[in-house]
């Protein structure tokens, strides 16, 4: 056995059973847990357990094999999972995450940690058993699993479930009860008076089949009733819905975490490297199709262009599922946070609410990994420092509860991202103070309130003796950006004094294949993502600028330019009219002067090497069908050049200390 | 925080009044990018009241125009628990 491949597979392992604990715990909150999570949760243990014994990790065995008794009662219905149990869970997960992390790093484990909650496990189990939820203290209770696809005409019927359940449940204790939300059907054949509700019910009692199905016994001419014993703690099987409907978007729905945790049993797991290597070929295959319709072109045989495109269908189809293998929830990282807010309020004294809106839009998976710390440190920021203490709240005439609100979105070929809270807002008046003080804006320079906010995400800004609205929100901001960039993101901030900040994330989907409009610049050629394009006009080379920047009028909106020969450097061609692409990024617009439109062009991205990573007009670089290079542009600097060309112009000023991608690529 | 529509939502949520208001939600259903439903009035609701603020919600996910269900009241809070719905926010701790 290769120990280090084993070790690493524990380790993941480890993480994602860890992380499936808290999110079940967390869950009960909102709910009870079925049957099957109280499966889940005991098996968390319980494989650490095993795993741990593997590697001779003998502490963890030991405590794990504690947690796992408890959970075991816990599954078996004699010791209520309550919010005491519930909180010393967490604290047992906790544990277990932060021996792992020790152990793997050839750190002494922190046993002093884990003795109190050992003590309060054994405790537990010395405990004698409570009597069993199910009532029968002279035999052993039955268990039963009842899967209802009620008719669609049963609410127009005059039938209610929710008094059918009740019924039931004088008969039998409901363990458990899920909604099967696979039935629902679009926006177009909602009929509100129709039910297209399934239900999986766990229940458990001294009752026989016929009772129970006698329950159901006004509906059962028009619904669809299996019931079926459940043996020892065996999960139900989750072979299929319970609705008649079929099941085919079962996966598009928001399940409850049941259903979730189900669902995972169906899965495959595989390396992601592996899903990049493919991604990769994928990459190639894009390139090598285009060079095939190039070449059908040139040759003019109809045929071959047929056979050509023909492939380039496939391999567009090949491309979106192998990129659509990569895409995750962004809820993966979402799903931490209500602990977060959880702590932090408990910390800060603080009572705080969490709102979340989307979080089952999806984004490339190492988007995703990347994304977890910048929001992290949002969040806290926003806890930490914008949402007041209740009193202060009181006094404004808020409700005590702070509310912070994480949404995603997906927006023009980018997720949106945006985490807002209804605190005490910022004192762009002070920031701007503290700027003029340090030197960063001259005494008289005139900034706008963006440029001004921008600032709190300057290295250092926030390090030194701070104003009191502002301390600590500069706290890794810098890092939180850097972050972003990384990603090829922005960050933008929107404040309100006294109603709170908004912070606004715009990301790429994806990094690694993108539809790209191709152009070219004193014959060379360069690609602007097809996304951030509006439109492309023609103008007269007379009203084309001298200098690199200039602007125009366009339908009576001022339009800044930028000539990529001058902000290039590259050769001026005489010609009479000359192109301009419109692109957007945001809500900000730049013309890109050019010489030729070549059209659009699905492109692979590939990083550019070290040595160019500085210049922030160019994003990468990609192999065209024809095997040259083109050059990918940075929309969101070239537009950021454009306008702070167009501001100084304008007379207002850059801050110094924000360099502009100008000077940036001026200087490499 | 503009962006996000904050709609209060009746006293009665029941087969004879969700078609009403269903029609009347229908139409800014994707004028917003976030809607929030105020539930904080619901006294009255059955399955097919419970049923509606489960499909909004899953219409929502599904259009890019998230719906988000705020402040249930008890009524709420007792059917989605004996339906096994999702979609309700955590519960008040305070």
């Amino acid at each position: 056995m290769n120990l280090d491949l084993a070790l690493k597979a524990f380790l993941e392992e480890a993480d994602e059973l860890l992380e499936q604990m808290e999110s079940l715990l967390l869950g009960t909150t909102q709910a009870a847990l079925s049957g099957d999570d109280l499966n889940a949760l005991f098996r968390v243990m319980h494989t650490l357990k095993g795993s741990a014994g593997i590697f001779g990790f003998d502490y963890l065995v030991g405590f794990a094999h504690e947690a796992e008794s408890v959970l075991d009662r816990v599954r078996e219905g004699t010791q209520p999972l309550d919010a005491s149990l519930v909180a010393l869970l967490l604290a047992c997960h906790d544990h277990v995450k932060a021996c792992i992390a020790a152990w793997v790093s050839g750190q002494a484990i922190d046993e002093e940690e884990g003795r109190p909650l050992r003590q309060r496990l054994s405790f537990l189990l010395e405990t004698p058993e409570s009597a069993p939820v199910v009532d029968s203290a002279t035999e052993p209770a039955r268990r039963w699993r009842i899967q209802v696809g009620f008719g669609p005409d049963i609410l127009r019927d005059g039938m209610e479930p929710t008094e059918i359940f009740a019924y039931l449940g004088s008969l039998v204790s409901i363990e458990s009860i899920v909604a099967d939300l696979s039935g629902l059907p679009g926006r177009d054949s909602f009929d509100p008076c129709r039910c297209y509700l399934g239900f999986d019910l766990l229940v458990s009692g001294e009752v026989d089949e016929p009772t129970l199905s006698g329950a159901f016994g006004f509906v059962q001419d028009c619904s669809s009733v299996r019931i079926s014993p459940v043996t020892d703690s065996d999960a139900p099987p989750q072979d299929e819905p319970a609705g008649d409907d079929g099941g085919d978007d079962l996966a598009a729905v928001p399940l409850p975490i049941a259903a979730k945790v189900a669902q995972g049993h169906r899965m495959v797991k595989v390396e992601a490297s592996r899903i990049d290597q493919m991604i990769d070929l994928v990459g190639e295959l894009v390139i090598a199709s285009s060079a095939a319709s190039l070449l059908a072109q040139r040759h003019h045989d109809a045929e071959l262009g047929e056979t050509a495109s023909q492939i380039a269908v496939l391999v567009e189809a090949i491309r979106s599922r192998v990129l659509g293998m990569r895409m995750v929830e962004i809820g993966d990282i979402f799903g931490r946070f209500p602990r977060l807010v959880r702590d932090l309020s408990v910390e800060t004294g603080k009572p705080v609410r969490l709102v979340v809106h989307g979080s089952e839009t999806e984004l490339d998976k190492s988007m995703v990994d990347r994304l977890g710390e910048p929001l992290t440190h949002l969040l806290r920021n926003a806890i930490d420092h914008g949402i007041e203490a209740a009193e202060v709240r009181a006094a404004a005439g808020k409700p005590l509860e702070g509310t912070v609100t994480l949404s995603a979105r997906h927006e023009a070929g980018s997720i949106v991202i945006e985490l807002t809270d209804d605190g005490g807002g910022m004192d762009v008046g002070k920031i701007l103070a503290r700027a003029r003080e340090r030197g960063l804006i001259g005494a008289t320079e005139i900034v706008s309130e963006s440029d001004i906010l921008a600032l709190i995400f300057l290295p250092g800004f926030s390090t030194a003796t701070q104003v009191t609205a502002l301390s600590g929100r500069g706290v890794g901001m810098d890092a939180v950006r850097q972050a972003i960039d990384d990603l090829r993101g922005t960050i933008d901030m929107t404040t309100r004094p006294g109603a709170g900040s908004s912070f606004r994330l715009r990301l790429p989907l994806t990094l690694a294949i993108i539809d790209g409009f191709l152009v070219r610049v004193a014959g060379n050629a360069f690609v602007v993502p097809l996304d951030r394009v509006v439109e492309c006009l023609e103008i007269r080379a007379s009203d084309v600028p001298e200098e690199a920047f200039g602007y125009i009028e366009l339908r009576g909106r001022v339009l800044p330019l930028v000539v990529l020969s001058g902000f290039l450097g590259l050769e001026r061609r005489a010609v009479r009219r000359r192109n301009v692409v419109v692109v957007r990024f945001g809500e900000r617009q730049a013309g890109l002067v050019v010489d030729d439109l070549e059209g659009e062009c699905q492109i692979v991205v590939k990083p550019l090497g070290g040595l160019f990573r500085h210049l922030k007009a160019l994003s990468g670089s990609t192999i065209l069908g024809n095997g040259a290079v083109a050059l990918i542009l940075d929309v969101s600097a070239l537009i950021d050049a454009a306008t702070h060309d167009a501001a100084r112009r304008a007379g207002g000023s850059a801050i110094r200390g924000t360099a502009s991608p100008l000077q940036e690529q001026g200087g490499g | 925080m503009d962006t996000t529509q904050r709609t209060p939502l009746p006293a009665s949520l029941t087969l004879a009044s969700v078609p009403e208001a269903h029609e009347e939600l229908l139409a800014g259903l994707e004028q917003h990018p976030f809607i929030e439903l105020d539930l904080s009035v619901v006294e009255e609701i059955d399955t097919a009241g419970a049923q509606w603020l489960v499909w909004l919600v899953w219409q929502g996910g599904q259009n890019g125009h998230p719906v988000a269900l705020l402040a249930p009241s008890a009524p709420v809070r007792r059917i989605f628990a004996t339906l096994g719905l999702p979609g309700l926010p955590e519960e008040d701790r305070s």
